[in-house]
C-alpha cells in the first residue's frame, strides 16, 4: 500500500484491538480518531513497519485507559453513523466478546487481544507488554480462562 | 522439554500460525500425550471460536478513510526545515533566543559605557557645549604636531593617537576642571574636538590600548582611548553610529 503505513487487514486489527480493549463501538471509534491525530506527528519517527505498528497499538492501548485503568462504562450494542444517522446493530457475537474482553483485568486483556490479531508474532507481543514469552504464555492461559468464565456467565 | 514444560508453553500456541521450534515441540508432545491433547485440543477449538468472532468485527468505512489520509499524511516527505521555521514553536524558540541575545548584548554594551572617570568626561564635554569659540586660539598644523605648543603652555606629556595625528587642527587651548589641564583641539574634521588629559587626575579607568570606548551625553558623542596615563577623547555633536563611521574612517597608523 504506496499511500498508507498499513496494510488494510492491519487497520482493521488496529480497530478491533481498540473495540477488545473498551468493549465499546463509540469508544474504540473515539479512540482511533484521538490516536490518528497523535499518530500525524509522531509516526514519521518510525522507519519500519514493525515499529509504526508497534508504536500504534501502545497508544491505542493507552487511548483506551489500559495504563490508567479507569472505570469504563456500559458497553452499548448500537453503532451510530455521524452522516446519515444509521443505526448498525453490532453483531452480537462480537459485542458480547468485546464486552466481556473488557473485564479481563490487565495485561490479560491485551496480551490476548494481540495474539489473536495478527498483527505481532508472540516474541513482539512480549516486548510490546514488557514481559518474558514464559510469563506471556501464563498470561495468556490466565486470559482465555477468564475470558471462558466470562462468556459462561453472559451465557447462563 | 517433558510434559510439563509442553504444558506451560501450550498457551503460546496460535492457530493458523506457523509457530516456532520451542511451541512446535510443545504440540508434538501433547498430541503425544492423551492429557495434554485434550487440553490443546479445547485450546484450539476456544481460539478459532474466538478468532471467528473477532474477525467478524470490522471497522466502519469512514474510519479506514480517515485511516489511510493519516497514513498517507504520515508518509509524505518531512516538511523542510525552511517551512518549519514559520512554524510558531520555531518561530517563538528564534524570537526568544534573539531576545535573550539581544539582552546580553545590550548588558555588555551598558556595561562598555560603564566606567570610573566617565563623569568627569561628560563634564569636559558639557563644559564645550558652553563654549563660544574665543576662548581656542587659532592654530594651523595637524594634531599629532601640537606636543609643542602645548608643552609652550606648560601642560607637558601631550600626545595623541597614531590614528588621529593627521586630523587638522584649526583652533585650540588649555583649560582646567578641578585644576587638572585639559588640552583642547578643534579638528577640522566633522567639526570634532580633541581632547587629551591625563587619565589619573580624573579617575578615568579604562584598559589602556583597547578599541575606542564610545560614549553618549546630551546630543554628544565621544570616543575615548588610553594609553598610559594620557587619556585621549575625540568628541562631536551626532550618534553613536555617526562615531563609529568615524574611527572607522581614520587611517590606521
Amino acid at each position: 500500500m504506496p499511500n498508507a503505513p498499513f496494510p488494510s487487514s492491519i487497520i482493521a486489527d488496529f480497530y478491533r484491538f481498540a473495540v477488545l480493549l473498551t468493549g465499546q463501538i463509540a469508544r474504540a471509534e473515539q479512540v482511533m480518531a484521538d490516536t490518528l491525530a497523535k499518530a500525524e506527528l509522531d509516526l514519521p519517527q518510525f522507519r519500519n513497519e514493525c515499529g509504526r505498528r508497534a508504536w500504534f497499538f501502545s497508544r491505542i492501548r493507552e487511548a483506551c485507559g489500559v495504563l490508567a485503568g479507569p472505570a469504563v462504562p456500559a458497553p452499548r450494542l448500537l453503532r451510530e453513523s455521524g452522516d446519515d444517522q444509521a443505526v448498525e446493530i453490532l453483531e452480537i457475537e462480537a459485542y458480547l466478546v468485546a464486552q466481556r474482553f473488557q473485564q479481563i483485568p490487565e495485561p490479560a486483556r491485551s496480551a490476548l487481544a494481540l495474539f489473536y490479531l495478527d498483527a505481532f508474532t508472540n516474541e513482539e507481543i512480549a516486548k510490546l507488554l514488557r514481559l518474558s514469552e514464559e510469563q506471556l504464555a501464563d498470561t495468556l492461559a490466565d486470559g482465555r480462562l477468564q475470558l471462558q468464565r466470562l462468556l459462561r456467565g453472559a451465557h447462563s | 522439554m517433558n510434559t510439563h514444560d509442553a504444558a506451560a508453553i501450550l498457551p503460546l500456541h496460535r492457530p493458523g500460525r506457523t509457530p516456532d521450534s520451542r511451541v512446535q515441540k510443545a504440540v508434538r508432545l501433547a498430541e503425544a500425550d492423551t492429557e495434554l491433547a485434550a487440553v490443546l485440543a479445547t485450546q484450539k477449538h476456544f481460539d478459532e471460536q474466538i478468532l471467528a468472532v473477532i474477525q467478524s468485527i470490522v471497522p466502519p468505512v469512514n474510519l479506514a478513510h480517515k485511516l489511510r489520509a493519516a497514513g498517507a499524511r504520515a508518509d509524505a516527505p518531512k516538511p523542510k526545515a525552511r517551512s518549519q521555521v514559520f512554524h510558531p514553536v520555531v518561530l517563538t524558540a528564534v524570537l526568544g533566543v534573539l531576545l535573550i541575545i539581544g539582552f546580553v548584548a545590550w548588558t555588555v554594551m551598558e556595561r562598555m559605557e560603564k566606567f570610573p572617570g566617565r563623569e568627569a568626561a561628560e563634564r569636559m564635554l558639557s563644559a564645550t557645549s558652553k563654549m563660544t569659540g574665543v576662548e581656542l586660539d587659532p592654530v594651523s598644523i595637524n594634531a599629532g604636531g601640537m606636543q609643542d605648543w602645548f608643552y609652550m603652555r606648560g601642560f607637558e606629556g601631550f600626545a595623541v593617537p597614531a590614528e588621529l595625528a593627521p586630523l587638522p587642527a584649526v583652533a585650540s587651548r588649555i583649560f582646567r576642571i578641578d585644576g587638572h589641564p585639559i588640552a583642547q583641539i578643534a579638528v577640522d574634521r566633522n567639526d570634532s574636538i580633541l581632547y587629551v588629559f591625563r587619565a589619573s587626575d580624573f579617575g578615568v579607568e579604562i584598559p589602556a590600548d583597547q578599541p575606542w570606548r564610545v560614549i553618549a551625553h546630551e546630543d554628544w558623542t565621544a570616543a575615548l582611548q588610553r594609553r598610559g596615563d594620557v587619556c585621549s577623547m575625540v568628541a562631536f555633536k551626532g550618534t553613536k553610529a555617526q562615531m563609529h563611521e568615524f574611527l572607522a574612517a581614520l587611517k590606521a597608523p
